[in-house]
């Protein structure tokens, strides 16, 4: 709170940005010029660009190499033994024709929009609850982000057993009058993909909180005053005046979210394995179904290619969108 | 080698150690599931394959680490001229010969069928059914007595329609796989698949499974059978292996057909073990593979393991555990493993199983025709 706040006469929103974006607290730099380092000063740097090269070339060889080779393959009918025949766009037409491929990417989609606009609804309300008011608000943080650093996989099967029929669930529910609503939640296929959602919400609201939270303390505390002063209401001054500071953060929560969404692959095996009947199967783990235990290397390939255009494509138009809307405001 | 083996293979290799003190067998044990068949296809490309390994016959079973699909690659040893090639038994050749030459061990066969608590069927006074309308009796039976009377793994599943294909589809067509292989067939279009599929439902409705099996793991499932709260357990033999619980006694029993005449169980020699082709250790690896295909070795293992060996499928003297099934290898009323079956199409046939289980009767058409377009695929 008080040790991003900006020193009088600095732009609140700049403040806000570095904040959100982690970074260091302290006293903010100057605007200016002398902010950012000139090409003279590069050149004088007591570093060498050349000591990155061994971090390049290990980022290079399993990342960019990784990939470009898992392109290749995804134009052939590798099995992941033998020789790899060169097929074309066939994995492609394959996975656009194929009614599960093409569910996957429904459901990916499906839980991508919800986990986002939960995350990130959730995160921004814990976030503003546990901004100020309350006193046992760093104890409430740490117990909201405990998940964050959980095992995804691990926890998965904790709720597993939770969800089961004869699990802690329906028991609750059967106790507490409402033995009606006990169901097979991971085995009827319209709920299960609703009980995948809900653990991967509990298990990244921390992390948007966090990131809201780094945003709220990044806002001058006079501004929310100034206009309380005013006699603007609390529903305004967090519509009008909160919300609008928070973009930076907004930006990086709801692409981080995005990514984390349409890349879930952890909670649906851990819960489902990808049913009942298909009912939870995402692009992850039909690339998984295929590319390992099908042994279609070359069609896994392909929908990890879609996978990353996917993510890639979306990540960056949202990035892009957002940030023109934070420099509108 | 599949950690599942540990326990029964750790005390032959120090035995084999013994016998052999020139030869050291530094063995690694990987999880079942996909983690195996990873971790070998990683070795095997990256030519650091080990000197014997375990692995599935035929082509699809393993994907692309299937013995004959490896045998095709050139990437295991032909082991045709060692003493035991010749007793493989007849109905698995398919999936260790190609071109006349074998490429691996049998190590262990199972069937298929329900694995049940003997000691609490002697305590209720119950039978194994040997008819398919007895078999929905006994759930019946068992549910009024407050027990759950199978244990349905839902999310792998398959091998309950396999256990009832083996009546109903290849006594009246013993050739459905070439016929399925010629594409002259479809699952959704064969009426026995339809009957198995059929024969689920009716189970269901007749409450054998416990709540919520559509969407039990195995592990919940073995723990139901294990833990005495399901009698039943439907899964292959093999498991027998891996069930055990204090002062109870697990056995097996084929899921009876209309009829005892018309039943037939699966025999399915799925555990097999390849020589690295050009191993550096070749000639020491082929001593171990013809070490545990010895007759001291080989039953004592494959039965600690839940299987049955070579020798006890062709003599038809099974373990204990597993009489209910000796006058079907006597009387030759055993069906192969099925040649497409592979881990693809065990998740899809699961799949359908889900989602017979979830939509019924109506649903088993559109459930087979996605089986379908899984081994299409």
């Amino acid at each position: 709170m008080s040790t991003a706040k900006p020193p009088p006469g600095t732009d609140a929103r700049e403040e806000t940005t570095a904040a959100a974006a982690g970074a260091r607290p302290g006293p903010a730099q100057p605007a200016g010029p002398g902010r950012r380092p000139l090409k003279g000063d590069r050149a004088k740097s007591p570093v060498p660009l050349w000591w990155a090269l061994p971090g390049v070339a290990f980022v290079a060889a399993f990342i960019y190499l990784a990939f470009f080779a898992d392109a290749w393959y995804s134009f052939t009918n590798w099995t992941g033994t033998g020789p790899a025949q060169w097929v074309g766009l066939s994995n492609f037409r394959g996975i656009l024709t194929d009614p599960i491929a093409r569910g996957a990417l429904w459901h990916t989609v499906e839980l991508t929009v919800a986990f986002v606009i939960a995350a990130n609804l959730i995160g921004l309300g814990l976030a503003l609850a546990l901004h100020r008011t309350v006193r046992s608000r760093n104890v409430l943080r740490v117990l909201f982000f405990a998940p964050v650093v959980l095992s995804p996989l691990a926890v998965s099967y904790i709720w597993q057993f939770i969800f089961s029929y004869t699990g802690p669930l329906n028991g609750l529910l059967g106790s507490v009058g409402l033995g009606s609503w006990k169901r097979d939640w991971l085995g009827d296929p319209s709920w299960a993909l609703w009980t995948v959602l809900v653990v991967l919400i509990w298990g990244f609201t921390g992390l948007s909180m966090t990131l809201y939270l780094a945003g709220l303390q990044g806002i001058a505390e006079e501004i929310d005053e100034a206009a309380a002063v005013d006699g603007a209401s609390t529903w305004f001054r967090l519509r009008r005046l909160t919300i609008p500071l928070l973009a930076p953060s907004v930006t990086i929560s709801v692409t981080l979210t995005t990514i984390s969404g349409l890349r879930v692959f952890d909670q649906v095996i851990g819960l489902t394995g990808g049913g009942p009947a298909d009912a939870t199967e995402t692009l992850a783990t039909q690339l998984y179904q295929q590319g390992f235990a099908n042994g279609r290397a070359g069609y896994g390939a392909a929908l990890g290619v879609m996978l990353t255009a996917l993510i890639a494509v979306v990540a960056v138009a949202q990035v892009l969108v957002l940030r023109r809307r934070e420099a509108r405001l | 080698m599949l950690s599942t083996f540990k326990p029964a293979l750790d005390p032959v290799i120090a035995d084999f150690e013994k016998a052999y003190p020139a030869i050291h067998v530094n063995v690694q044990y990987v999880p079942p599931g996909t983690s195996y068949p990873n971790t070998l296809t990683t070795e095997i490309n990256g030519g650091n394959a080990p000197d014997v390994f375990y692995t599935n016959p035929g082509y699809v079973q393993m994907g692309s680490a299937s013995l004959l699909t490896l045998a095709k690659n050139g990437k295991v040893a032909d082991l045709t001229s060692q003493s035991w090639s010749g007793d493989v038994p007849q109905i698995a050749r398919s999936g260790f010969e190609l071109n006349g030459k074998v490429y691996g061990l049998p190590l262990g066969g199972a069937s298929s069928g329900l694995i049940y608590n003997e000691t609490e069927f002697a305590k209720l006074g119950l039978t194994p059914p040997t008819t398919f309308s007895g078999v929905l009796q006994l759930c019946r039976t068992i549910k009024a007595d407050g027990k759950i009377p199978i244990a349905l793994p839902g999310q792998f599943g398959a091998f309950l329609p396999l256990s009832l294909a083996m009546s109903s589809v290849y006594v009246s067509t013993p050739d459905w796989d070439s016929q399925l292989a010629a594409k002259k067939t479809t699952f959704a279009g064969t009426a026995g698949w339809q009957t198995a599929m059929q024969e689920v439902s009716q189970m269901n409705r007749a409450g054998c499974f416990q709540p919520g099996a559509v969407s039990s793991t195995t592990s919940q499932a073995f723990q139901l059978a294990a833990s005495g709260q399901a009698l039943m357990y439907a899964g292959p033999t093999g498991a027998l292996g891996a069930l055990q619980a204090p002062g109870v006694t697990f056995g097996a029993f084929p899921i009876a057909a209309g009829n005892t005449t018309s039943t037939r169980v699966m025999s399915a020699f799925g555990d097999a073990m390849a020589v690295t082709a050009g191993s550096a250790h070749e000639a020491a690896a082929i001593q171990f593979v013809d070490y545990l295909a010895g007759p001291d070795v080989a039953t004592p293992l494959a039965n600690k393991a839940g299987d049955i060996s070579v020798a006890q499928a062709n003599s038809a003297q099974l373990p204990t555990s597993m009489t209910a099934f000796a006058s079907y290898f006597k009387q030759d009323k055993t069906v192969a493993f099925p040649s497409w079956l592979g881990a693809g199409q065990l998740v899809s046939i699961s799949t359908a199983v889900q989602q017979v289980l979830n939509g019924g009767q109506g649903s088993i058409t559109s459930a087979l025709q996605g089986v379908d377009r899984s081994l299409q695929s």
